[in-house]
């Protein structure tokens, strides 16, 4: 059994890499994606989600994955993310890949992103009367 | 050889298989969802005071807390409190199933670990393909776009803002929503990613429209 960081290590890589490889780093081609002038990637994506719906239908039990409540922030807060995506052609992950691909400027976002996550938190508890929801690995 | 071996972004049916790939073989592998905000909010908040909690229950002996929860039943309610429970505790059946242990959270480092390998990760398949190149902006659509030089920084900085805020308060971005949510067709993550490609499709028409 190969320890912990070392797994999450690779996991990193491999995703970090494939991301790059399929052009999710470019902002010009995220931008083709968003005024539909070119479908790879929308077409990489809905297939990644039915090629997983296959994989956890044939390999894992569904019922023993835990299933998330409906969360009201994942409206809002994904309308935000949206607008976000648009303009700087990055998810939480792309930000890092575009960093390994040598554009500086990702620095930007990725300070943005840093200050949005660190902000959140304490803002919901001050404002929001749900609970605070996570994807946490 | 096809040119996406070694060069051109992949097709997208080598996108998606590896997609699915990835995702179901992280739960296979790790038991866990993939999901990179979350990996975000571990690295960044500064308190995760449920999680300390739990960790700490999680790290203590059971049989000190059984005993310390035993003194002070003994100190509220006295000894025959204690029998009386013990005796009916003895007659009920015990039928219930072993509830499956949650997973224990990942240290703060193996999130930062994770998140430092994108970026290695990206440099890897950049200087494979030999399109590393140290630069400062995202490219002359983006530059067009946002007004170019300072301008199009402070629209990432601010864009990166909207992120960090929006994934945070929907609990998941395009893998822990879009990938794993999706794939399962859990409501709050399908909710969620059409309205994130929505807003995305309608900023960049708008950007279209503003630039022109």
């Amino acid at each position: 059994m190969i320890g912990l960081h070392l797994r999450f290590a690779i996991y990193g890589l491999v995703f970090g890499f494939a991301l790059a490889r399929i052009g999710f780093g470019d902002f010009t081609e995220v931008h083709e994606m968003f005024v539909l002038e070119d479908f790879r990637l929308i077409l990489t994506f809905g297939g990644g989600v039915a090629a997983s719906t296959i994989g956890f239908v044939v390999l894992a039990k569904l019922s023993q994955i835990p299933r998330r409540r409906f969360n009201p922030g994942s409206v809002v807060g994904g309308g935000l993310f949206g607008v976000g995506w648009a303009v700087t052609g990055s998810c939480p992950s792309i930000v890092l890949v575009q960093l390994g691909q040598g554009h500086v400027s990702a620095l930007a976002t990725l300070a943005g992103v840093i200050i949005g996550v660190a902000l959140y938190r304490p803002l919901h508890h001050r404002y929001l009367p749900w609970e605070l929801d996570s994807c946490s690995m | 050889m096809p040119s996406w071996v070694f060069h051109d972004y992949w097709p997208w049916w080598l996108g998606a298989t590896f997609f699915g790939a990835f995702v179901v073989g992280i739960w296979l592998l790790e038991r866990r969802l993939l999901g990179v905000s979350g990996s975000y909010a571990a690295a960044i908040e500064l308190t995760r005071q449920e999680d300390e909690a739990a960790r700490r229950l999680d790290a203590a002996d059971p049989q000190a807390i059984d005993d310390a929860l035993l003194r002070a039943t003994l100190e509220a309610f006295g000894p025959e409190a204690v029998a009386e429970f013990e005796k009916e505790m003895a007659a009920a059946p015990s039928d219930t199933a072993p509830v499956a242990a949650p997973r224990k959270l990942l240290p703060r480092s193996v999130h930062i670990t994770f998140l430092v390998m994108l970026v290695v990760g990206g440099a890897i398949s950049a200087l494979a393909r030999g399109t590393w190149q140290l630069r400062f902006d995202l490219g002359v659509v983006h530059e067009a776009l946002t007004g170019g030089g300072v301008t199009s920084l402070l629209v990432l900085g601010f864009g990166g803002v909207l992120v960090g805020l929006g994934t945070r308060m929907a609990g998941g971005c395009t893998s822990g929503h879009g990938l794993s949510g999706c794939s399962r067709l859990v409501p709050t993550s399908l909710v969620s990613t059409a309205t994130f490609f929505g807003t995305a499709i309608a900023t960049s028409f708008l950007l279209e429209v503003l630039a022109r």
